[in-house]
């Protein structure tokens, strides 16, 4: 419940926003969420812990017991996953 | 370092998570390689994209739930919040619950009447025990038994006095006699001291003070049937009964007394099993309908004629009642029927015949012909001379 209403809040229109850029915003918000959901278990945690949670690869190795090049390659992976699909909202 | 292994490097790159030496080898070939240096912009762009999202916040409860999976609580604070977590919800829901078994209980209980009696059946095992001591020695059955050889003295004495009092003194005098009759039918085998001849007369009387019991029915014709198997005991019993009898009932019909008298061996032997609800029903009936005349009189009147109950009982509604009379006299002329008893009442007449078993059946035919005849009380096997008993009514 509170997570669909929270998406739902944070795509209203801020005040004063333009209509369109407000929509085009909202759309690519998705699309993100979608694609991170559709990643691989292994890749999108290390994405989350650090492109959301914004922890250090050091930090992220040690809560998942892995090697820092593991981290490194299996994030990059992760990024060019996304890149890719959302290479329609890249400018 | 060729292109592939430098893009592999991009992502900590922009994180800043390189080393100082790979960190400068990448740089340097990015500064050669125009197209690793449009994919490390892309993914640039990809990464702040995603930076720009708004920090996802966790749904209601996350934190808890993982903290318990990770610190489970211990079992019995789990039951607890288990059974009672929603305060608001569960607790009104229990108690209901606990209403709803507890009302089921109390019905079950009142509906069955075997649960009611395994209840009961601790009290009498207590009570007899202080009860029986005192009836079973011999002392109170002493009296009872040297009082019959001889009771001609003390029982007409007693008996003229209730027949002043009313019927609640003679009730009284009854449940005495009554307690006395067990003890004088077991005195005889604990007592061989006692003469043969006074116990001879001692077990008629016993028996018949317990029939009377049984019936509540302290009548005349009783003693007389009795006074062909024991001649000596029946005489006391006329003696006893007698006095009673004659200055109570006065007013009695002589016929209705003489053809009940006839009947009473036989009627005996039906009435005796018969209900005491069943026998006493007459009395209630009559009692409310006589406004006047001398209550003692009425009241020991009343059980002389109607206690012995009738072999058959009987109502018939008729629309013109003058005209019903006549028809049941002819009916009762035509089939040799006689009427024993009749009291007329405002709403009706209580009307008694003795009707001989061969026409019975046709007198019952006469009476439907003659008004709407219900029948209250049909004899199973019809005695030699049937006592009907009608209300005739409109």
């Amino acid at each position: 419940m509170s997570r669909a209403r929270a998406e739902g809040l944070d795509r209203l229109p801020a005040a004063g926003g333009e209509p369109g850029a407000d929509l085009e915003r909202s759309e690519r918000e998705a699309a993100l969420h979608r694609a991170i959901a559709e990643l691989p278990e292994d890749r999108r945690i290390v994405v989350v812990l650090r492109d959301i949670e914004g922890l250090t690869y050091d930090e992220i190795a040690a809560a998942l017991s892995l090697e820092l090049n593991t981290v490194r390659s299996r994030l990059h992976r992760a990024r060019l996953d996304l890149k890719e699909k959302l290479e329609r909202f890249l400018p | 370092m060729n292109c592939a292994d430098n893009r592999l490097l991009h992502s900590a790159l922009l994180d800043g998570e390189l080393a100082p030496d790979e960190r400068a080898q990448v740089e340097a070939h990015l500064a050669t390689c125009a197209e690793c240096t449009a994919e490390l912009a892309a993914l640039a762009r990809t990464l702040s994209m995603i930076h720009a999202l708004p920090a996802a916040r966790a749904p209601q409860g996350f934190v808890d739930r993982v903290l318990e999976a990770a610190r489970p609580l211990p079992w019995h604070r789990r039951l607890g919040r288990r059974l009672f977590q929603p305060l608001r919800v569960k607790l009104p829901l229990e108690a209901a619950a606990i209403m709803l078994v507890a009302l089921g209980a109390v019905y079950v209980f009142q509906n069955t009447p075997e649960l009611q009696q395994a209840a009961r059946q601790e009290p009498p095992v207590s009570a007899p025990v202080p009860v029986s001591p005192p009836a079973t020695p011999a002392p109170p059955a002493v009296p009872a038994v040297r009082g019959t050889p001889a009771p001609s003295p003390s029982a007409p004495a007693e008996a003229h006095r209730t027949a002043e009092e009313d019927q609640a003194g003679k009730k009284k005098e009854r449940e005495a006699a009554l307690s006395d009759a067990p003890a004088k039918a077991e005195a005889p085998p604990s007592r061989p001291v006692t003469p043969p001849a006074p116990r001879l007369e001692a077990r008629p009387e016993a028996k018949l003070q317990s029939k009377v019991d049984a019936r509540k029915t302290p009548v005349a014709p009783e003693g007389r049937s009795d006074a062909r198997q024991a001649p000596p005991a029946a005489t006391n019993l006329m003696k006893d009964k007698a006095p009673s009898q004659s200055p109570a009932a006065p007013p009695a019909p002589p016929a209705a007394a003489a053809p009940p008298a006839d009947v009473a061996p036989e009627a005996r032997e039906k009435s005796g099993a018969r209900p005491q609800s069943e026998v006493s029903r007459p009395i209630d009936r009559v009692g409310p309908s006589e406004s006047s005349g001398d209550l003692s009189a009425r009241a020991r009147q009343v059980p002389a004629r109607l206690f012995v109950a009738p072999d058959a009982s009987g109502r018939l509604s008729v629309a013109d009642r003058a005209a019903a009379d006549r028809a049941l006299a002819d009916l009762g002329a035509r089939l040799g029927v006689t009427q024993a008893f009749r009291r007329d009442e405002p709403d009706g007449a209580l009307i008694e015949w003795i009707v001989p078993r061969e026409v019975y059946a046709e007198f019952v035919r006469g009476l439907a012909g003659i008004g709407r005849w219900t029948a209250d009380r049909e004899p199973a096997s019809p005695p030699a001379r049937v006592r009907l008993q009608v209300r005739v009514g409109s």
